[in-house]
């Protein structure tokens, strides 16, 4: 039943701490963790502003195209350290670093990989704002006919 | 890891479809599942209807108990046979309280529910008890469409 999980982490403590509970789930049967992370294209409209000060001879799209370049390869790397993580634990690990937005992309990867179920972080609190935008993990609920394990760090670490 | 799972279940569809799902994890480790009915307080306090001739609220509770231990047994038979320990639970309250109150108190290794996911005005409006479950509850959720 959960053969093979998709491990979605945006590098949050709450992702972290799913990440722990993907680790024991070998004992439940896992084989396989595919491990994604999306870099938020919403992001980039902050991100972009920054290095064109470090770089004003840059266009925007220059500019733009560097910023994803950069947090691409940089969080490529710390999903590496992840994997490694995992891999060494016995499991069979696929690694994806893509941009776009979170939850569509998500979804997505499940659908196409045929994943059993999407084991991910949640923090648990939902203001009014978060509940007007929707968290990536209450979009990936709506969407997802693929099950969805939700899982929170406990009360004192939140 | 997984030895005891909290199944709730208001004896819809979705229920089933979760307690299919329960069937499948024979491999997972399971050696518990606890089945949870809640009577929803609010529905009892505002409904007119008779109910199977009780007057009172306190007449209506004590036949939709009497009722939901009936039904919930007969919900879970299809678990009977798979050398699972199978205990059954009827509360009376608001639904989503109860489930996160009785996962602590139980200390069960994973929540299973159904939910049939809602467009984001339903959202605002409602949201299921299967997500707010989700939200409230510091045990793990698995949320089945």
């Amino acid at each position: 039943m959960f053969r093979k999980i998709l491990y979605p982490t945006d590098f949050s403590p709450s992702a972290k701490y799913a990440l722990e509970y993907v680790k024991k789930l070998k004992e439940a049967g896992t084989e396989e963790v595919v491990l994604l992370h999306v870099y938020d294209e919403r992001d980039i409209e902050v991100h972009w502003e920054v290095e064109s000060e470090i770089h004003p001879e840059e266009t925007v799209e220059k500019a733009k195209h560097d910023v994803v370049k950069k947090m691409l390869s940089k969080n490529y790397l710390k999903l590496k350290e992840i994997e490694d993580e995992i891999a060494h634990l016995g499991y069979k690990t696929e690694l994806i670093v893509e941009e776009g937005i979170p939850f569509e992309k998500i979804v997505k990867t499940a659908e196409d990989l045929n994943v059993s179920v999407i084991v991910m972080g949640s923090h648990g609190v939902r203001g009014f704002l978060e509940r007007m935008l929707g968290s990536t993990t209450g979009r990936v609920l709506q969407r997802s006919d693929i099950p969805v394990l939700v899982v929170k760090p406990p009360k004192e670490d939140r | 890891m997984l030895s005891k799972i909290l199944l709730p279940t208001d004896f819809s569809d979705h229920s089933i479809k979760c307690l299919n799902y329960v069937k499948k994890m024979a491999d997972c480790g399971i050696e518990e599942v606890v089945v949870m009915h809640v009577v929803d307080y609010k529905i009892i306090k505002e409904s007119d209807i008779v109910f199977d001739g009780a007057v009172d609220e306190e007449e209506v509770t004590a036949k939709s108990i009497a009722k939901a231990e009936q039904e919930i047994r007969k919900f879970a038979e299809p678990l009977k046979g798979m050398g699972l320990k199978i205990s059954y639970l009827v509360k009376v309250g608001s639904p989503c309280s109860e489930i996160v109150k009785t996962a602590e108190e139980l200390n069960v290794s994973m929540i299973i529910m159904g939910h049939r996911g809602h467009n984001l005005a339903e959202e605002l409006l409602l949201g299921s008890t299967a997500e707010k479950v989700s939200r409230k509850s510091s045990k793990a959720v698995l949320l089945i469409k």
